[in-house]
């Protein structure tokens, strides 16, 4: 979380996913509810459809029974009972529409003649049935309620439709379906989608009977309705002006839907279970939900790519700064570009860098300027001093001679001063170039002594050099030159007069040779040894035989000896032995 | 191999001209002209006709290379080697120097005993 690249990450994430969570549940409340009204609106209209076909069946029926009429008179008169019976036992729709029998009827309802047998029918006299009554008072066809047969003894319907003649009613025919064993219901109706689980039933809203009904169905008896409150379902279904609504039923909850079946004072009714019906709404608010996973996904790919693209100028700026501060001279500038906050960042950069390059080479102008100015009246006096010491300008009285001496020696400190201030400075700037090349170990150390014999005579101080020779190294000879010469004038400084400095060098496994600078001083003291590398460290100040030098020696010496890939190092053994290694030249054996 | 006699001593500093004098003519024995600018040495180098130059680099007007040039323009270098005596002895410098055709570089500050002879040397390796 502390990097940007994972707060721009989370930030990003967390705006997206509250837009995607508000779209969604924006979009589950109202595309939910317009579905679920949708489906509401379906179960309607299938129950209507359904109802219809209820509806249609029962004109159907009445209408086979209306066709039928003429055949059954004859001169406006009722065909005889034989005669009605062959023809009703002929009609094959008629036994089609009504399985429970066809009966014809007197103009006194009485059974005439019949399509089947039924023991003590024919004869008997129905007038007194409702129906009946309703039949003569309005001479339209009726339909009766569920009653229980006279003489079948079952629950059936039974229709009927008179028979005019000249507008006085002769008779009538009439068709029995029974309850029982046949369903007035279209078939496979409210088992088109949902097989098993909706319930369809009709039920007889005056008389208080089920017509169908989902678990029993009338066998041979009338199945009355519950008392009110029993059966929630009933209750549901006989609300008046209800509408099509969620219910509760044995413990589930139903998508109920009803509907009035024409002529009769029936209803038509389907339940089906709420899950199920909403199948459809949650199948869709899924896949909704799988969208918005996906979306979401994608933001998150978009803000990774989006928080790296901001970072990555950051990375490489913090590459490029943390490559000045290693390497001033290697610094680049920050490319200005990319955005406003970015380039800004840039430009400022950019602008330190010059400004700190420009300080760097003011500096670099002022060290060398000052260093030609110190040298310049140096020299005059340094070689005045030389020559007046070398008796050029004739012989100095003894007391003039050793004070020459002392200015010269301090002229010529100084002079190493400067030399060394140029050269260190140059070495931390990284300006000084190494040259590497394989050179011999056992000249650059005789080199080296020779160059120093006159001072170790001054010291009266011998130099032993102690080299193999055929050992080769990888170093600027230059370089390798300064250091030697540091070690042994050093060790020259802290020897005793009669004293002995010894060069040693030999081959360190594996690759590397060690070049060992001994004196028989009186050591490294303790309390410095971990400062001696340092610029200007000396172990004791002043101008005493031993510390005639700038300080920067060691200093130097230790970076020209990194440089190279070396190291540096020393040790007290009666004595301060300081070491060098460098890697060994790949040249050796073959020079 | 012909004998170094005759040296021409362009310094503008005049503690180092007389220094410079004395290590010359009384250590090494030398005939010295000396002068102290650029354009002293224009001026007096058909005169004087020296066996070698000794050119300072750091002088105001005029400094050593650009006294080096005019030198050359005039013709007097012919045969005459100039060594450039300087504290500015910069790696990228010394081969800028060599480039220009100057014989050798002695740098600042110099040992007045061991000058002439390292003169000398450089007299001999040019005419090697």
């Amino acid at each position: 979380m502390n990097s940007l690249r994972n707060r721009v990450i989370a930030i990003v994430t967390l705006t997206s996913l509250l837009t995607v969570l508000a779209i969604t549940i924006t979009a589950y409340q109202s595309l939910g509810e317009d579905q679920r009204k949708l489906i509401v609106q379906k179960e309607k209209l299938k129950t209507e459809r359904l109802t219809e076909k209820v509806s249609q069946n029962i004109r159907q029926r009445v209408m086979v029974l209306s066709v039928a009429r003429p055949l059954l008179t004859r001169n406006g008169q009722l065909l005889e009972p034989e005669a009605l019976e062959s023809v009703i036992r002929e009609q094959d729709y008629l036994n089609r529409a009504f399985p429970g029998g066809i009966l014809v009827f007197d103009a006194q309802d009485t059974a005439i003649a019949e399509n089947t047998y039924v023991s003590g029918r024919i004869g008997t006299n129905y007038a007194d049935r409702d129906h009946f009554k309703r039949l003569h008072s309005t001479g339209d066809p009726v339909i009766s309620e569920p009653i229980m047969g006279r003489t079948t003894e079952v629950p059936l319907l039974s229709f009927l439709v008179p028979i005019h003649h000249e507008g006085r009613m002769i008779g009538s025919i009439g068709g029995i379906i029974k309850l029982g064993d046949e369903s007035i219901l279209p078939p496979r109706a409210g088992r088109d989608d949902s097989p098993d689980s909706t319930l369809s039933l009709i039920l007889d809203r005056q008389h208080r009977l089920f017509i169908e009904s989902p678990d029993s169905k009338p066998g041979n008896e009338l199945q009355p309705l519950p008392p009110a409150g029993e059966d929630s379902l009933v209750d549901a279904i006989l609300e008046k002006g209800s509408q099509t609504r969620v219910i509760d039923y044995q413990g589930e909850q139903y998508l109920l839907a009803t509907d009035s079946v024409d002529r009769l004072n029936w209803v038509f009714a389907r339940a089906a279970p709420y899950d199920q019906a909403m199948a459809p709404l949650i199948a869709s608010l899924n896949h909704f939900l799988f969208i918005s996973a996906g979306v979401t996904l994608l933001l998150l790919v978009i803000a990774w790519l989006a928080a790296r693209s901001l970072t990555r100028p950051l990375t490489r700026a913090t590459r490029t700064i943390n490559a000045m501060a290693e390497a001033p001279e290697s610094s680049k500038a920050l490319p200005e570009k990319g955005p406003r906050e970015i380039r800004e960042l840039s430009i400022a950069f950019n602008r330190l860098s010059h400004e700190r390059h420009q300080l760097d080479e003011l500096k670099n102008d002022f060290i060398s300027s000052v260093s030609h100015e110190l040298r310049t009246p140096l020299t005059s006096i340094e070689g005045s001093l030389k020559m007046m010491v070398a008796g050029v300008s004739g012989e100095l009285p003894d007391k003039a001679l050793s004070m020459a001496r002392i200015a010269l020696r301090n002229s010529e400190q100084l002079n190493g001063l400067i030399r060394d201030l140029l050269d260190f400075n140059k070495l931390l700037a990284g300006k000084r170039e190494f040259r590497i090349e394989s050179c011999s170990v056992d000249e650059s150390v005789h080199n080296a002594i020779e160059g120093n014999q006159s001072m170790a005579r001054m010291y009266q101080v011998h130099l032993v050099p102690n080299a193999p020779t055929g050992l080769y190294v990888n170093a600027d000879p230059q370089a390798l030159r300064q250091v030697l010469d540091n070690l042994i004038s050093n060790a020259i400084k802290h020897s005793p007069k009669g004293g002995e400095v010894k060069v040693d060098a030999r081959k360190e496994a594996p690759e590397k040779a060690c070049i060992t600078v001994r004196d028989q001083g009186n050591g490294v003291p303790d309390w410095f040894r971990n400062r001696i590398f340092e610029r200007f460290a000396q172990a004791d100040g002043g101008t005493t035989r031993a510390t005639s030098g700038t300080g920067l020696g060691l200093a130097i010496s230790q970076e020209l000896i990194q440089g190279m890939d070396g190291d540096i190092g020393f040790y007290n053994e009666q004595g301060a032995h300081f070491w060098i290694t460098l890697p060994l030249s790949s040249l050796i054996g073959s020079q | 191999m012909p004998e170094l006699n005759r040296i021409l001593y362009v310094e503008d500093d005049d503690d180092i001209r007389q220094v410079s004098q004395l290590a010359l003519e009384d250590v090494g024995g030398y005939e010295v002209m000396l002068c102290e600018s650029g354009q002293q040495a224009l001026d007096s180098v058909a005169s004087f006709n020296p066996d070698l130059i000794l050119l300072d680099v750091m002088m105001p007007d005029m400094d050593g290379i650009e006294t080096f040039h005019r030198l050359q323009d005039q013709g007097a270098l012919d045969g005459v080697p100039v060594i450039l005596m300087t504290a500015k002895v910069h790696p990228e410098e010394m081969a800028r120097y060599r480039e220009m055709g100057v014989v050798d570089v002695i740098p600042k500050p110099f040992d007045p005993m061991t000058v002439s002879e390292e003169i000398a040397r450089i007299w001999e390796r040019y005419h090697d």
